[in-house]
């Protein structure tokens, strides 16, 4: 049994609820699992976000040491009028806060709202040969969660409309 | 090359590690029964100083050639990791494995690591962790 490793999204108050995530999608609400509901509206004259997303690593089985965890992704992420954000930030489990706005409308820009988060930078700043570091760890007493990072998908009105993705991103991690 | 079907079954991965030291002793991330050891078993070994030979990584499929990586633990320090891929929006995982040395030279810790992509069948040999 080597090591186990699950990414998972936090969601709702308090300490939140990790839920592992294999189809992650931006979205109007606090939900890991939006499906088509609560889309971001397309608004001419304004910027509508998506909820941001709270992801970490969630390391179980047996393994010596998890380490170097870093995200990137292609340098593309999405489309024209769309930007993927990054909290500067990435934080341990007790500094999640949950995710606000107003359900199938708007969220509230992690930057002004979120109190772990004090700047932001564009996700396609970070790709392969130039990852953004989440947590360099070491790790080696499971189970663990690794720190957590926050995503925001901004939508302006030169967005085109309809379901969007699958994109590249890519959480990395060494395993001994 | 034969391959012991209980490794085969345990294994996840296309590759294991295996390490031999000066004295001859083996040790593997897989017993021939199957059982995984973890490479703790090895860190404890070199941190009692106990000299290593060579460390391996054993190919699990065919047309997979073996890595060696022969180390001088005077003045060396092996280094063996598996680098994962995960994309959280469709659920892909990719691996690479990573073997190679590293030593404190004039201060500096200097490496030198091959990185090895089983599914692409291609390599990287690098002093630099990237």
């Amino acid at each position: 049994m080597a090591a186990t490793v699950d990414v998972r999204e936090i969601n709702g108050a308090g300490a939140g609820t990790p839920t592992v995530v294999t189809a992650a999608k931006f979205c109007t609400a606090d939900s890991n699992n939006p499906g088509t509901t609560n889309p971001i509206p397309i608004v001419t004259g304004q910027t509508k976000r998506s909820y941001w997303k709270s992801h970490e690593l969630y390391l179980s089985g047996a393994y010596t040491q998890i380490s170097n965890v870093y995200i990137y992704c292609d340098g593309t992420m999405f489309e024209a009028g769309m930007t993927t954000y990054i909290g500067d930030e990435t934080l341990v489990a007790a500094s999640y806060q949950e995710a606000t706005g107003t359900p199938g409308d708007t969220g509230d820009e992690m930057v002004a709202q979120h109190t772990g988060i004090t700047a932001k930078t564009n996700l396609n700043t970070f790709v392969i040969g130039a990852p953004k570091l989440v947590d360099a760890g070491p790790y080696s007493t499971p189970p663990e969660r690794t720190k957590h990072v926050v995503l925001q998908l901004d939508v302006a009105d030169t967005a085109s409309p309809g379901e969007k993705g699958p994109e590249q991103l890519v959480f990395r991690y060494d395993e001994v | 090359m034969e391959y012991n079907p209980k490794i085969v079954k345990a294994c996840p991965f296309p590759y294991y590690w295996s390490a031999k030291f000066a004295d001859g002793e083996e040790v593997a991330q897989y017993t021939a029964e199957g059982e995984e050891v973890l490479y703790q078993e090895v860190l404890n070994r070199l941190e009692v100083g106990k000299g290593l030979s060579f460390i391996e990584l054993v190919p699990l499929r065919k047309g997979l050639p073996l890595y060696r990586q022969e180390i001088d633990s005077t003045w060396q320090r092996p280094i063996v990791f598996r680098r994962h891929f995960v994309k959280p929006s469709t659920n892909e995982h990719r691996l690479m494995f990573a073997l190679g040395w590293q030593a404190t030279i004039s201060g500096k810790n200097v490496k030198s690591i091959i990185y090895i992509d089983p599914d692409k069948h291609q390599i990287l040999i690098t002093s630099k962790d990237w």
